[in-house]
């Protein structure tokens, strides 16, 4: 994992050079900020189209995303059940933006979030996914910036989150069905 | 076991997700001409919402971010404690529009119906009642036109301005007054010849010459009418309801929550334009002329026409006829096709050639 450590290395010196630089970091790498930018984005897709058959489309993606986004840390408990991996900072000197997080490194709980929802968005809207991709993809470089993660936790937790959002757009059929009685009801109060 | 750790970065989460989540509702209103989640007017200035939706989402975060600092830097409530925080708040800043945006625009409407009520007189027309409006000094019998609102929305300061309008164009004009218990089937069809027989009665009015327009289920009705009173020469019907109306958020494109809530609601009215069934009498106007006027923007009526005419597989199909003229207003959407200019020039232009 020579490799995983020289990215590591390579990401972490940018921290502790310049205070902007330093708290910018912070700002994408903590729990609040860019969770809150992808919930939000959700929030306005859900209401967005121009027609009732892309809004519809859209209302699927939103259900999607948060679907996506649920089987995905069901996969990251899984894993950590299996395998635990120190933080970065357990064992070697790195400069540390956040706090110490205990839970296993691998996979990235983050990178999970960000892109489940990000690809579950993008199976159904090419340019809604690609917005919500840039959230993602800053949170998780920012927490290889920041200490708490390896590149190959990052890359780990992509992979989790993107086969979960697969997983529900593309081969569970049966949530269509349960997707299309929602959006009927929600429809019938206005609210799809 | 929900655990939120600090309950003040807890309440500040809160607070920050639901004052930015009515930012993005901002946004979604502009964007999609939502009136029913605008808290401003933003039919004229989309800006105004993308500036309301910035202020909000970048000032509360700007603010929970200022203030927790320290605490966001700890740790602090697990993804489920923030996911469920996220989701009160979005949908307290959902009620919270609704009921705002309803608010404003009851103030409006209310500011409108205190508008002067300048009308000639009140005439009893069978069951129903209307308004009737004469020129000041007829001199010889003039045309009349008949005025039929949808029983839903009615606007008394549009129709007002509409019906001094025509009569400034030189004709009579009666105001059908909507009233819930008069909207019923049978009873609405004997409504239009009780008006057509009051109208040709008038000494100022020629029998001959007598019109009629109506809006949304207004149109619906002097369409069946007309084709079976052969004293209407002519007929307007703006955005009827030829087809099932729209449901969901679509509804909030003109009106908001609640007055969209009881219009999809109303079974009533489903039930009434399904009897009027005015897209199969349409055809039986001929060769009596029949203007059709829809809104490029009317969402609550989901078959718009389209420029060209409604193609072979549409169920509009059978207005593709020399007397029918469909027309489309840009711009315009359901309840405000009435104020429109281009819609009234329409108006007048076809109540001048064929009356």
């Amino acid at each position: 994992m020579a490799i995983d450590w020289t990215l590591f290395r390579l990401c972490n010196s940018v921290a502790g050079r310049s205070l902007v630089l330093d708290n910018l970091i912070r700002l994408l790498m903590n729990d609040y900020a860019v969770a809150t930018v992808l919930s939000l984005l959700l929030f306005a897709l859900w209401f967005s189209g121009k027609s009732p058959t892309v809004r519809e489309r859209n209302q699927r993606a939103v259900l999607t995303a948060l679907t996506s986004l649920l089987l995905g840390n069901l996969m990251v408990k899984a894993i950590n059940l299996v395998y635990y991996r120190p933080r970065p900072f357990a064992f070697n000197e790195v400069t540390l933006l956040f706090y110490y997080p205990s839970d296993s490194s691998f996979p990235s709980n983050a990178a999970v979030v960000g892109f489940s929802m990000a690809t579950a968005v993008w199976l159904f809207d090419r340019k809604m996914g690609l917005v919500m991709y840039v959230p993602a993809s800053l949170l998780a470089l920012s927490r290889i910036c920041g200490g708490v993660h390896y590149p190959s936790d990052i890359l780990g937790g992509i992979l989790v989150g993107v086969f979960a959002a697969y997983l529900v757009a593309r081969r569970s059929h049966f949530l269509d069905r349960l997707w299309t009685v929602i959006i009927q009801q929600m429809r019938r109060f206005l609210l799809a | 076991m929900l655990y939120f750790v600090y309950t003040e970065l807890a309440l500040g989460y809160l607070f920050f997700s639901f004052v930015s989540a009515l930012g993005i509702l901002q946004f979604v209103a502009a964007r999609y001409r939502l009136a029913g989640l605008a808290l401003l007017d933003y039919s004229e200035r989309r800006t105004w919402g993308y500036a309301l939706g910035t202020l909000f989402v970048l000032g509360s975060g700007m603010w929970f971010f200022a203030s927790q600092w320290p605490r966001i830097l700890t740790p602090g409530p697990a993804g489920a404690e923030l996911g469920l925080l996220f989701g009160v708040a979005a949908v307290c800043a959902l009620a919270a529009t609704l009921v705002l945006a309803a608010l404003r625009q009851r103030t409006r409407q209310v500011a409108a119906t205190q508008m002067p009520d300048d009308s000639d007189q009140t005439v009893a027309i069978g069951r129903a009642t209307g308004r009737l409006y004469v020129p000041a000094n007829p001199t010889a019998p003039m045309p009349a036109l008949c005025l039929v609102p949808g029983p839903d929305g009615f606007d008394q300061a549009s129709w007002n301005t509409l019906a001094r309008q025509i009569v400034e164009q030189g004709m009579v004009v009666l105001l059908v007054i909507p009233e819930r218990e008069s909207y019923t089937y049978p009873e609405i069809l004997a409504t239009l010849p009780a008006a057509t027989s009051l109208l040709s009665k008038r000494p100022e009015v020629d029998p001959e010459r007598i019109g009629a327009l109506g809006h949304d289920l207004g149109g619906d009705l002097v369409i069946r009418a007309a084709s079976a009173d052969k004293q209407l020469k002519t007929v307007v019907a703006l955005a009827p309801i030829l087809d099932q109306s729209a449901l969901g958020v679509d509804l909030m494109s003109e009106m908001p929550y609640p007055q969209a809530l009881r219009w999809a609601c109303n079974r009533q009215r489903a039930k009434l334009q399904n009897e009027l069934n005015a897209l199969e009498y349409a055809a039986k106007i001929a060769p009596r002329p029949l203007l059709l006027l829809y809104g490029t923007e009317d969402r609550m009526v989901p078959h718009a026409l389209p420029e060209e005419g409604p193609a072979e597989d549409s169920l509009l199909h059978p207005l593709n006829q020399d007397s029918i003229t469909l027309q489309v207003v840009p711009g315009a959407g359901h309840l405000n096709l009435l104020d429109h200019p281009v819609t009234l020039h329409a108006v007048f232009q076809w109540f001048g050639e064929h009356l």
